[in-house]
């Protein structure tokens, strides 16, 4: 009779550290499948908050605004870029000012397509976005006005066009007077798509 | 085996009667019962605290997130066609941004030019050179003027120009009548 007590405890005692198991076992499984639900749902409504957030702003900040079509800005900024096209627009400019491809003009295009800027260039940072090429131009006149006249061609033109360094000595009318030109053209299109 | 015999006989001797208590005896363990019913009580105490009543307060919590989030979903769906409705166009701003920001970097050369060259045809000079370099922002105009009076005049009107920086002149070199 006293083993079958003592059998009798050890089972209540061994009962009570099974339930103690147990209960704990449910309570890590449902109650850590809860907890993972909420954390996943407090995440989501801080996501869709901020969303909500950016939105409106961008709403808000943008919805007056009128822009022009993507179409109409790659007239400015071509999304397409050829060396080729570039050289046949600089002459076509050229040409109708009258800077012929003769020996007394001198006139020479050249296509740098990758420019070197300096750390502190004004450029540097539109060039980390945008693919950016040089346009070195020579020739030589006897009228300054052809300078000039280059030179509004470029600001005026629809593409976008940046003088990066100008360098000449105003021609007097008498001999032909070396005018040393170099502008940007600006393209959309990734360094890598390029060639 | 039996717990009791019982043999009786009466006064004739006709009727004996025995009793026979064949039911084992049977010694319930009271102990036993109570300890089932204690670790019943303990298991059912132990679950209301640890899982019940955890479990209903994150039940509870959940569903207020999830009534949260159903109403940033609809928010959100809301700002959505609110965004669709002007039809804004995000890549065009961007992009048209990045137009305005780049023309700003180039410069209406020919208009700073005809600033020095008015004041320098007043001084009945002459503009001899440009140079003009973008990337430190530098233009330098080289003018050749008559005399050391008209220097000091233009000199005075070319400082009053907003995007003049400096004026200095060379030592002067008599050309006839002329300085240069």
């Amino acid at each position: 009779m006293m083993l079958n007590r003592k059998l009798s405890e050890y089972l209540f005692y061994g009962s009570l550290v099974l339930i103690v198991v147990v209960i704990f076992l449910i309570r890590i499984t449902v109650l850590g499948n809860l907890n993972t639900q909420i954390d996943q749902t407090d995440a989501s409504n801080i996501s869709l908050e901020t969303q909500i957030t950016a939105l409106e702003e961008v709403v808000q900040e943008n919805k007056n605004v009128q822009t022009s079509n993507l179409y109409e800005l790659y007239d400015i900024i071509p999304n397409v870029y050829s060396g080729t096209e570039l050289v046949y627009t600089t002459v076509s400019i050229l040409e109708s000012l009258g800077v012929n491809e003769s020996n007394d003009m001198q006139r020479t295009v050249f296509v740098e397509n990758d420019p070197v800027f300096g750390g502190e260039s004004i450029f540097t940072e539109l060039a980390l976005e945008y693919h950016m090429v040089e346009v070195q131009v020579f020739f030589t006149t006897t009228d300054a006005d052809v300078v000039n006249n280059f030179i509004d061609a470029l600001y005026q033109s629809e593409q976008l066009f940046i003088v990066r360094e100008l360098d000449y000595n105003i021609p007097d009318g008498e001999d032909f007077i070396g005018i040393s030109v170099s502008f940007l053209a600006i393209y959309d299109v990734d360094i890598e798509e390029e060639s | 085996m039996p717990k009791k015999h019982v043999y009786t006989k009466d006064s004739s001797g006709f009727g004996d009667f025995v009793y026979v208590d064949l039911l084992p005896e049977i010694r319930r363990s009271r102990q036993f019962n109570m300890n089932v019913i204690l670790a019943l009580l303990f298991a059912v105490v132990l679950g209301f605290f640890l899982i019940y009543r955890p479990y209903s307060t994150a039940i509870f919590e959940l569903e207020e997130l999830n009534a949260i989030n159903n109403d940033y979903e609809h928010e959100l769906v809301l700002t959505q066609e609110e965004f669709d409705m002007y039809e804004i166009d995000l890549d065009a701003i961007d992009f048209a941004d990045d137009i305005t920001a780049a023309n700003k970097l180039r410069v209406d050369i020919n208009n700073l030019v005809d600033d020095v060259e008015l004041k320098v045809d007043s001084s009945n000079g002459r503009i001899r050179s440009i140079q003009y370099y973008a990337e430190i922002e530098r233009m330098l105009v080289e003018v050749s003027i008559v005399s050391q009076f008209s220097f000091n005049t233009l000199n005075n009107q070319l400082l009053n120009l907003p995007w003049v920086e400096d004026s200095e002149h060379s030592v002067p070199v008599r050309y006839s009548d002329d300085v240069e």
